[in-house]
């Protein structure tokens, strides 16, 4: 492994000036990578402490940075662990509703008053298409189109192969555009 | 809306998205969609998801920044403080659990011939064990006059009432966790709170004053 130097930008190389000592590296790669995080937060249906959320996933990156071997890209890794996290907190969230009665106010959020805001009406269409995918093909089709990111990296992040990545994909577009011709 | 026939280019129109293909990769792919309807209404729908998510909540960088603690002062593989090994619905369930196998053993040790000091052999069990062979304990006066036989007939049958428990206090700390955790992926764990247990415990004492 080569050492990060002061001019090195990549991830790699921060990582390396963030183990060394340098704050501002870590702040780098937050800003690097935040938005991206919660995008796919929000397009995977999270709607609730986004930034928690972020926040949790690069505290628990950091938290275990020694064993990121670089094998994946920064960004695949630290979607990986933003997955993980959100299942855990839908795990979490189901074992609530078997006890926690839901207020009539808990569905309102920051969020929905946004959603609200979008300007395009087929952008809003195109929205609920994708967000009545199957959670999978959602989280495959976000990672897909609003990310850029290869099958490889999907199938890394999602815990599954290339080919049923590909077929997640290719179903969710099929079903994208027959929920936009109903 | 039919799709193109073109596998190749479709599999692509991602990636001429998100601009990850080379400058004569995107030619190509721009002089194909130019002249296929099915290749641009895909790829206005793949614009139109893409840019319906720009509206995700600003995230404050300086704040996630600070959070992070320095290389080598952290604990790997945890998030500080927001969820504690023994959190209050953890401790709920060990004692739940606890106490289940306490009632099981009761209701087992029951089922033989001298129902009617399950619940006692409970409640002074624990002192017995932990006093001296020569301390008497108010439970055990009784028998502390009787022959030396039935002393021990009568310790034999409080270690057997509760050798279910003495089996889970033993636990150590590695096997106590693995415990909660397997305790955390039953679904149907909150439906034996605590409060059940205590109704189960007057119905048998309910069931001993019916003569049962």
């Amino acid at each position: 492994m080569v050492s990060g130097t002061q001019g090195d930008n990549t991830d790699r190389g921060l990582i390396d000036r963030w183990k060394a000592g340098d704050p501002r590296a870590a702040t780098e790669i937050v800003a690097r990578h935040a938005d991206a995080l919660a995008r796919f937060a929000v397009s995977s249906g999270e709607r609730r402490e986004i930034e928690e959320l972020v926040q949790d996933t690069f505290v628990r990156a950091f938290s275990s940075i020694d064993s990121f071997r670089g094998e994946s890209s920064l960004r695949t890794w630290l979607f990986t662990i933003e997955r993980r996290l959100m299942l855990d907190r839908r795990r979490a969230e189901r074992r609530q509703r078997t006890t926690v009665p839901v207020e009539p106010g808990d569905a309102v959020t920051e969020y929905d008053a946004l959603d609200n805001l979008l300007a395009e009406e087929a952008q809003s269409r195109v929205r609920k298409a994708v967000d009545s995918l199957s959670p999978t093909q959602r989280e495959v089709f976000t990672l897909r189109v609003e990310q850029g990111m290869s099958y490889r990296e999907i199938a890394e992040i999602v815990g599954s192969t290339e080919g049923a990545a590909r077929v997640h994909y290719h179903n969710a577009m099929r079903a994208v555009k027959e929920f936009l011709s109903e | 809306m039919s799709d193109c026939v073109n596998n190749e280019v479709r599999e692509a129109l991602p990636d001429l998205l998100n601009g990850k293909l080379s400058a004569l990769d995107t030619a190509t792919m721009n002089a194909h969609v130019e002249s296929c309807a099915d290749c641009r209404a895909e790829l206005a729908i793949l614009r139109e998801a893409k840019s319906s998510v720009l509206l995700a909540p600003a995230i404050d960088v300086a704040r996630i920044s600070a959070a992070i603690q320095p290389y080598g002062q952290v604990v790997s593989g945890t998030l500080p403080a927001r969820r504690p090994f023994l959190s209050s619905m953890n401790v709920l369930r060990v004692a739940a659990a606890a106490a289940i196998i306490a009632i099981g053993g009761v209701l087992f040790s029951s089922s033989g011939a001298d129902s009617s000091r399950a619940v006692t052999q409970v409640a002074t069990a624990p002192i017995t064990e932990a006093l001296p062979a020569t301390s008497v304990t108010p439970g055990a006066s009784q028998s502390a006059v009787t022959s030396g036989a039935s002393v021990k007939a009568a310790q034999e049958r409080q270690v057997a009432a509760l050798s279910l428990v003495g089996t889970t206090s033993d636990l150590s700390d590695a096997d106590l966790e693995q415990l909660v955790s397997e305790l955390d992926q039953i679904e149907t764990l909150p439906a034996a709170e605590p409060q059940s247990i205590i109704t189960t415990i007057e119905d048998i004492a309910s069931n001993e004053d019916s003569g049962f």
